[in-house]
């Protein structure tokens, strides 16, 4: 039980008491002072109940506080007697009430919070148009399954309503997250819903097959291991096994070729209590296996082989390290360097961080650099242009184009086909401080928002190659975030244009984003065995590799 | 209760300190309308301005609020001109009433016009803007008058427990911190139409969404209006707590012993 309900029954409870015997002496020490102290309690019942919220199965403790002031408006002993007795046996109720309901204290509005994120989303949504999206079917589509989440009041399927209302947007700006969450809870999301481990994780392969990857010890005697060719999953090929997975709708991809990248991924936590597994063994046969369910803990094992292909360069966040006698390693885990350059933008500290660190290497034979972003979580823009404009070649470079504001309207205004109208672009100036030295910037799907921003402006250098194995994430507006009672929900706000007024990156209708990379590294037979068996940086050796060349 | 309304009237007038005082706070409510042009303020405009000073307009209205009602109801109690009143024949009743009414529209009054002239001030100095139209301020300010008259209703009693004006703006700077503790919470947000200074937060709120882009300003849209279920729950539970706090200060007076 809540601990300010605990004291407001005590204290109410020791008030009447106190009141009892009160009237007693107020009717031989007579004073209209004494008449205020029958006020007391509901004071202190009301500041307490500011503290912590009202509470339905609290009410007769607030009913009982209330009715002590009963003795204010009248002095006869035994009025007040009998009023303090009949009070506290209404507070006192309150406590197995409380103790007894399952609801007590866990009456979340998840409803008002929908209809409230609603109503911010369907009006202030920068791609609408873009993406076409009907704010009605999904108002309609929606709503039940939030009023339904409200009365069972399970906040693990309010969090996956929301996961699957959000990837609907098929943009990865637009997020809940719950109040209450953290680690555990996330977890748990994933524990609940990703589905059983029957002892590996099955990947979608460039020569448009799959394999087996992440593979439990217990199954290497079947001929399973890493890279095994999976036939089928459960009598279906994976990537239709895939939609049975209740997470199947709620997957983080927002550009239609990463979305093809990870076909399979979620089809080994689907079945039973086993699961049939056809593929192909060593010596080229096909292979039929019921495997047991190990566990009913599918997102440890996923979890396992998320880490391992987005892995990045382990080095600090903005560290420049050697990695061989002519290349550095320039590792960015996110747009963000500290306090000073978000408040004022200029990031000028960070650039001559950069600077200083690189051409220190340069003086010890460095000629080229790896910039690996992999993972990138994004940031600021700002930044996005202070490292482009390091590398760059000298001369201004483009770098994306601010929409009209209309100040008076408080809107961005539109054109007759409802497009936003261009503003003033934003540009840099290269700096090139690398010299004739190549760059190559590493990507993966993960690599979002300013991470995406640093992606598409570089691309565009002669001097820099673009590589992953998948596109960045394909995320590029600006996000605002409305507070809920339960969680908050984050979309994209912001506008961000291109030079010729498309929407800068983010994919519309075809699911396609703009922005793209230069070398897609093939998931093949090489990448699992250095990734998964060797536990190598796949994607930087094939860098230094291609450097060298 | 007409001569005593009447007497109140004079005897307020008359009151020097409390003229100096209501011209003072008015003066300050038009010179925090006007503060921001006086700090060189650019690239501002009314409405974000208002938006963000309401709050502190308001908390010098509760203020004052609480000096008139306490002067009017209480102040009568120091030089025993109640007990001669009560001793003259009228009855208690009357004496209550007529100075809880004067005291509650006198406040309203001053309360508003404080508001409004601090509106006022900024709309003549700034660019209008465009976050909030005429329509939504008048709404929130007529929003305001129940509750004053809830909080002024509330010094009322306060005025007729503790029977001395300075108590009665202490008790009224006693709440305000503790609500400012409170306010923190988590509760206190379920929990704001329990206080007149609870609503008044509601009132003072605006919905707000924003946009920006790079080396931009941030661009801020306020939701001018309130809701009409908040509005009409605001004056229901205003009137109905004043209500109860009026019949609270009479009882208590009814059966007091001024002596």
């Amino acid at each position: 039980m809540n601990n300010y309900d605990l004291a407001l029954m005590g204290a109410e409870l020791l008030f009447c008491l106190l009141l009892w015997l009160l009237a007693g002496y107020a009717e031989r020490v007579l004073s209209t002072k004494f008449r205020l102290l029958y006020l007391v309690p509901a004071v202190v019942c009301l500041l307490l109940t500011l503290m912590v919220g009202p509470e339905l199965c609290m009410a007769g403790a607030y009913i009982g506080s209330v009715g002590l002031a009963f003795g204010f408006f009248r002095d006869e002993k035994k009025l007040r007697r009998i009023s303090s007795v009949i009070c506290a046996a209404v507070i006192a109720v309150s406590l197995p009430v409380c103790l007894l309901d399952g609801d007590y204290r866990n009456r979340p509005d998840y409803i008002g919070d929908f209809e409230k994120a609603y109503a911010s989303i369907s009006k202030h949504y920068a791609l609408t148009k873009h993406k076409q999206i009907d704010w009605i079917e999904l108002y309609k589509k929606y709503r039940p399954q939030f009023a339904k989440v409200t009365k069972t009041r399970d906040k693990y399927e309010n969090q996956l309503i929301w996961q699957r209302f959000c990837a609907e947007l098929y943009d990865g700006h637009v997020n809940y997250a719950p109040n209450k969450g953290g680690e555990e809870f996330g977890k748990e999301v994933k524990r609940r819903y990703l589905g059983n481990d029957y002892g590996l994780v099955i990947m979608h392969t460039s020569d448009d097959g799959y394999a087996a990857l992440c593979v439990d010890d217990s199954l290497n005697n079947l001929g399973i291991h890493n890279g095994t060719r999976v036939i089928s999953w459960n009598g279906e090929t994976p990537d239709e096994a895939d939609k049975h997975s209740e997470m199947y709708d709620c997957r983080p991809f927002f550009d239609k070729e990463n979305e093809d990248f990870y076909k399979g991924m979620l089809a080994a936590g689907t079945g039973g209590e086993t699961a049939e597994l056809r593929y192909i063994a060593d010596d080229g046969s096909e292979q039929t296996v019921t495997l047991p369910k190990l566990s009913d803990n599918y997102s440890e094992r996923y979890k396992d082989f998320s880490e391992k292909i987005h892995k990045g360069h382990e080095a600090a966040h903005l560290s420049v390290t050697k990695v061989n006698d002519t290349t550095a390693c320039l590792r960015i885990k996110f747009m963000a360097y500290d306090s000073q350059s978000s408040q004022n933008d200029d990031h000028i500290g960070m650039k001559s961080e950069i600077r200083d660190k690189v051409t220190a290497l340069m003086d010890e034979g460095v000629k080229d650099l790896v910039i690996d972003c992999r993972s990138n979580s994004g940031g600021s823009g700002d930044m996005v242009k202070g490292i482009a404009s390091l590398f760059a070649p000298e001369g201004e470079h483009y770098y994306c184009t601010n929409p009209v504001w209309d100040e008076d309207k408080a809107c961005y205004p539109t054109d007759e086909n409802g497009d936003y109208l261009c503003g003033e672009e934003i540009t840099f100036t290269g700096e090139n401080i690398l010299g004739s030295g190549k760059i190559i910037l590493l990507v993966n799907d993960e690599c979002a928002s300013a991470g995406d921003h640093i992606t598409k402006v570089m691309r565009g250098m002669e001097n820099v190659t673009v590589m992953g194995f998948t596109k960045p994430a394909g995320v590029g507006q600006g996000v605002y975030g409305i507070e809920l009672e339960n969680g908050s929900l984050s979309y994209s706000s912001a506008v961000m244009l291109d030079r010729d007024g498309s929407i800068y990156i983010d994919a519309g209708v075809d699911k396609l984003s703009t922005d793209d990379i230069d070398i897609k590294v093939p998931f093949d037979d090489g990448a699992i065995h250095a990734i998964f068996d060797e536990d190598e940086d796949y994607l930087l050796d094939l860098a230094l590799e291609k450097l060298s060349q | 209760m007409k001569n005593i309304m009447k007497s109140q009237i004079y005897q307020l007038v008359r009151n020097r300190s409390l003229r100096a005082l209501v011209l003072a706070t008015i003066g300050l409510s038009v010179f925090t309308g006007a503060i921001g042009k006086i700090e060189g303020g650019k690239d501002m405009n009314a409405s974000d301005y208002i938006v963000g000073t309401l709050s502190i307009v308001i908390a010098m209205a509760q203020f004052i609020t609480a000096i008139i009602t306490g002067i009017v109801c209480a102040d009568d109690f120091n030089d025993k001109t109640s007990n001669y009143e009560l001793t003259s024949g009228r009855l208690r009743s009357q004496s209550y009433a007529a100075r809880a009414i004067i005291s509650v529209i006198l406040s309203c009054i001053v309360s508003v016009l404080m508001i409004v002239l601090m509106i006022v001030t900024s709309l003549m100095l700034y660019p209008h803007g465009s976050s909030l139209n005429d329509s939504a301020l008048v709404q929130r300010v007529l929003l305001m008058i129940p509750i004053f008259i809830r909080l002024s209703c509330f010094f009322v009693l306060i005025s007729y427990i503790v029977k001395k004006p300075i108590a009665v703006f202490g008790v009224c700077y006693a709440i305000m911190m503790l609500l400012g503790v409170v306010s923190s919470s988590e509760g206190s947000i379920k929990s704001a139409m329990l206080t007149g200074f609870g609503s008044f937060k509601n009132v003072c709120h605006f919905d707000e969404w924003y946009t920006y882009g790079l080396n931009t300003p941030e661009y801020h849209v306020y939701e001018p209006y309130i809701d009409s279920k908040t509005a009409a729950l605001t004056v229901l539970v205003s009137l109905a707590a004043g209500a109860l706090y009026l019949l609270l200060g009479y009882s208590y007076f009814h059966r007091d012993d001024i002596e």
